[in-house]
């Protein structure tokens, strides 16, 4: 079990050093394992005082401050379905930068646990199976067997997708807007 | 090398914008007053501007282009071209091409070579010809054309000593004499011969001949000096008729800021030739006098003409040193510095907070001070970004010039409040809306001549655009004089597209407004101007996506005013904190009226209705952990209750809150692509501790809440009165 220093500073090393990898970083939601890859991820933080944004979707848990930055915060056991974790000191925030329609922000997914940055080759992941995964399969990019565990290795594509993310986006599109209805950034 | 490049086009480009939008103002203000000489000057020094800075990139196209109507611009300005609404048409079209030729330059745009060959041809042919240009630019006027462009005759006095060498140079006086005929009529003619030679010494090829001749003509200076050009020996000064001399004042009076030599000033305005004022600077070395005395003295210039040069050449020296003072910047660095500024506010109350308790007078005053300049920077910092609304208002004139133009109406423009600031950012997102509210009142409001003379109005159209502030925000109003909006219309047509029910009641305000309603439009025909449903929604949206609100009032037969009320600043608000289930929210302070805590019968009261009884008014309450769905975080509800009481569009609602922790500054961070869509927040904001908090807008938790208290109703019908008035109450907010 590594500190959340030192997978700050594995992530950074592998993110700066190579462009494509096979990295990945593994948490549990609950108890189950899960994979992503690490070229999204930015930093991993400890959970604390997350501001709750009234009226947002369920998934959403809210917003924190990182360092005058307002990221939002997804409670990924929430877009899963899976069952409610209470808040330990393992709590952790794993912040990523995703693309959404063209622009670049950062978000934050609130995970029970982080564990370790390993490496697995893309001949180690399995197709998803029609049946049998813990969560919906269009968020599954494959599973693998880490140890005799299975690992779902999520689709960011699709986790992380405008459709997914922004509120009322469907609505949004059909408005044609004179200006960007961004204010100032 | 290349971001340089491309920060020095973008230089160009935002630079050359303004230019260009200043250009098209004063041709508007020139083609209703073609005597006005500051907005002449103000075409002329936009289009000298941009061929100058094109100059400095090599953008060979605008250069081309701005140097034929540069050419064009200068005739006109000597009087020779005469200012016809068909001119002013041409060099809005041209202002229009050299905007598409900056576009082009990023790429977000093309040239339409035809549109820019017929527009060289027309300038062309307006230089090439300027009379003839001008009668068939004016046809039904051609007795007064003629004597439009001529300019009056007067009397020059020409004092020309001959060198001795003219002779042999092959030049003969009676050739000069026939030049000078042609140019005018000789009315006297002196011959002197001051130093003509002892007769042994006489050598019959030397010329020792000077006239003092008066010449009547209408012809430029320049025109008779060009005779003797080539005459290299020969000294010759030309004295201007009295008549030109207030030409000339006005020419002078006319130049562009920019050249601060008198001698120039006077050659440019036609009031001194080249070579007179070479000879002038001549003596000057010799004698060390000032060229303008020496100018006076040799009988070149009148000493009014002298006077009002030096008067030029202050202003342009008064001039340059003002632009010193002026720094263009990246905006996007200014709102680097605004943020930088709204985050060290927030610190500074944070360290105030945290030295409240610690016993030291050296340290308090310390604090104390800090504050006070940070205060001091912040509103420093806002200001920066704060402008007139002038400059949005200046582009309507076109707007409502090409819109009536198209549609075949009259209308008088009348702006006023353009000294108002705002906030740039809400200056430039305000004026797309602005842009179909002016259209819209000109093709929906305004009737045609023919119908507005059977109601007994003018003929002319009355639209008016006005900005003022108003506690906290300012206030932009487009108002127009026409037929007013058809409320029976309105209804049916909502009817119609189901917006509304039959046998809904509706209030004046309340119908009016539907005209905001996506997918509603009344006009009978669909023009390319308006008309085609889209519009006023999205209006209505863009307004709201600035934080502000907008309403229509309107007479029929009458007219309409569309009010738009907008926030100054998008960057940082003085708000209210409050509390509720241990989640801080931040209510913007110009919307707080007061606060109220609750009486133990209020709460009862409150709890049976959604109201209470402040001083003899109903006062509707939301509970915002109830609207908000905040999960319990409290073993028990406190026990006394706070209210603070909002005012929004005139009627006052009550939020219901555990605690108040009174007035905090905000930056106010936008929601992001994620949230942009939630109803009922403007913002984020990051509090003195830390942490996150969001800013509510009143208006939508409003619209949002009585919209849910309807829906309520609706599903488990009440029969109370009571709630009844509740909720029409708060369905008119």
């Amino acid at each position: 079990m590594s500190s959340n220093e030192d997978l700050n500073a594995q992530i950074a090393e592998t993110n700066e050093t190579t462009l494509i990898n096979n990295q990945y970083l593994s948490f549990l939601l609950g108890n189950e394992p899960f994979a992503i890859p690490v070229t999204r991820i930015l930093e991993i933080i400890e959970y604390d005082q997350v501001t709750i944004v009234p009226t947002a979707p369920e998934r959403y848990r809210g917003v924190v401050n990182l360092r005058g930055k307002i990221i939002p915060v997804i409670e990924l056991t929430k877009v899963f379905g899976l069952e409610d974790s209470e808040i330990t000191k393992r709590t952790c925030i794993i912040i990523m930068e995703v693309s959404l329609d063209n622009e670049t922000i950062m978000i934050g997914c609130m995970v029970d646990k982080v564990l370790i940055v390993q490496e697995i080759e893309d001949d180690a992941i399995e197709e998803t199976p029609a049946l049998g995964t813990i969560i919906a399969a269009n968020y599954v990019k494959g599973l693998s067997n880490i140890d005799d565990r299975f690992f779902t290795i999520l689709d960011t594509d699709t986790l992380f997708s405008a459709q997914e993310l922004i509120i009322g986006y469907d609505a949004g599109l059909s408005q044609s807007t004179f200006t960007s209805t961004e204010a100032t950034h | 090398m290349n971001s340089e490049m491309d920060e020095n086009l973008s230089i160009f480009i935002s630079e050359g914008n303004e230019l260009l939008e200043d250009m098209e103002s004063a041709l508007l203000d020139l083609e209703s007053n073609p005597n006005d000489s500051e907005s002449m000057n103000r075409v002329f020094r936009a289009a000298h501007t941009i061929k100058g800075n094109a100059g400095l990139f090599g953008y060979d196209q605008i250069i081309d282009f701005t140097h034929i109507m540069e050419s064009l611009l200068v005739e006109v300005r000597n009087g020779i071209v005469p200012i016809t609404s068909d001119l002013v048409s041409l060099f809005m079209r041209s202002k229009d091409i050299i905007t598409s030729m900056m576009d082009s330059l990023v790429g977000s745009g093309e040239v339409d070579q035809n549109d820019l060959d017929e527009a060289t041809k027309l300038l062309e042919h307006y230089l090439a010809d300027p009379h003839a240009a001008a009668l068939a630019a004016n046809p039904c006027d051609e007795d007064g054309s003629a004597t439009q462009v001529e300019t009056p005759t007067g009397i020059f006095t020409i004092n020309l000593k001959l060198g001795t060498e003219t002779f042999r140079q092959g030049f003969s006086i009676k050739a000069i004499f026939r030049e000078l005929n042609e140019l005018g009529v000789i009315t006297s003619a002196n011959l002197f011969m001051p130093d003509i030679p002892k007769l042994d010494e006489i050598d019959p090829e030397s010329c020792h001949l000077s006239w003092l001749l008066l010449l009547e003509s209408s012809c430029q200076k320049q025109a008779i000096a060009d005779i003797f050009e080539f005459m290299d020996d020969c000294e010759f000064h030309i004295l201007s008729p009295e008549s030109k001399t207030e030409e000339y004042k006005k020419i002078i009076s006319l130049l562009p800021n920019g050249e601060a030599v008198i001698g120039q000033i006077l050659v440019t305005s036609g009031a001194l030739t080249e070579k007179e004022l070479q000879t002038a600077l001549d003596r000057q070395k010799e004698t060390g006098s000032r060229t303008g005395d020496i100018l006076v003295e040799q009988g070149d210039v009148q000493p009014e003409v002298l006077e009002s040069a030096i008067a030029k050449q202050q202003q342009t020296r008064a001039a340059s040193s003002q632009s010193i003072e002026f720094l263009r910047v990246n905006a996007s660095k200014l709102d680097t510095l605004i943020n930088l500024v709204g985050e060290l506010v927030i610190n500074g109350e944070r360290v105030s907070g945290l030295t409240e308790n610690i016993d030291d007078d050296k340290l308090a005053e310390a604090v104390t001070e800090m504050n006070e300049t940070l205060e001091e920077m912040r509103e420093t910092a806002l200001g920066l970004r704060i402008v007139p609304i002038d400059g949005v208002f200046k582009r309507f004139n076109r707007t409502v010039r090409d819109t009536s133009n198209e549609l075949g109406k009259q209308i008088n423009f009348e702006i006023s409040g353009g000294e108002t600031e705002l906030d740039k950012t809400v200056a430039e997102k305000i004026t797309d809306p602005l842009t179909h509210l002016i259209r819209n009142a000109i093709d929906h409001g305004i009737e045609k001549p023919s119908e507005r003379e059977l109601n007994n109005k003018p003929p002319e159209g009355h639209v008016a655009l006005s900005a003022y502030h108003e506690t906290g925000s300012i206030v932009i109003k487009v108002s127009d004089d026409g037929k007013g909006l058809n409320k029976e219309k309105i209804s049916n047509k909502a009817i119609e597209r189901g917006l509304i029910k039959q046998n809904d009641k509706l209030s004046d305000s309340e119908i009016y407004n539907l005209i905001f309603e996506p997918g509603f439009s009344t006009a009978e025909q669909v023009s390319n101007i308006s008309g085609r449903g889209v519009g006023m929604d999205v209006v209505k949206r863009n307004i709201e996506s600035l934080r502000g609100n907008i309403n229509v009032e309107s007479e029929e037969g009458i007219g309409t005013n569309v009010i738009i009320q907008l926030p100054l600043t998008l960057a940082i608000i003085d708000g209210f904190l409050i509390c509720t289930e241990n989640e801080d929210f931040v209510i913007p302070l110009d919307m707080v009226v007061e606060c109220l805590r609750l009486t133990k019968e209020q709460t009862k009261e409150m709890e049976k209705h959604n109201y209470i009884n402040l001083r003899g008014e109903v006062l509707p309450l939301i509970d915002l952990k109830k609207h908000f769905c905040l999960p319990k975080t409290l073993e028990n509800e406190p026990e006394t209750k706070n209210v603070i009481v909002v005012q929004h569009s005139g009627k006052k609602t009550g939020l219901l809150v555990d605690s108040l922790h009174g007035e905090v500054q905000t930056v106010i961070k936008p929601l992001g692509k994620i949230f942009q869509n939630l109803k009922g927040f403007s913002g984020f904001t990051i509090l003195g501790s830390g942490n996150v908090s969001m800013i509510i807008d009143v208006s939508s938790l409003i619209t949002d809440a009585s919209e849910k208290q309807r829906d309520s109703f609706m599903n488990q019908p009440h029969g109370q009165n009571s709630n009844e008035t509740i909720s029409s109450e708060s369905a008119e907010i």
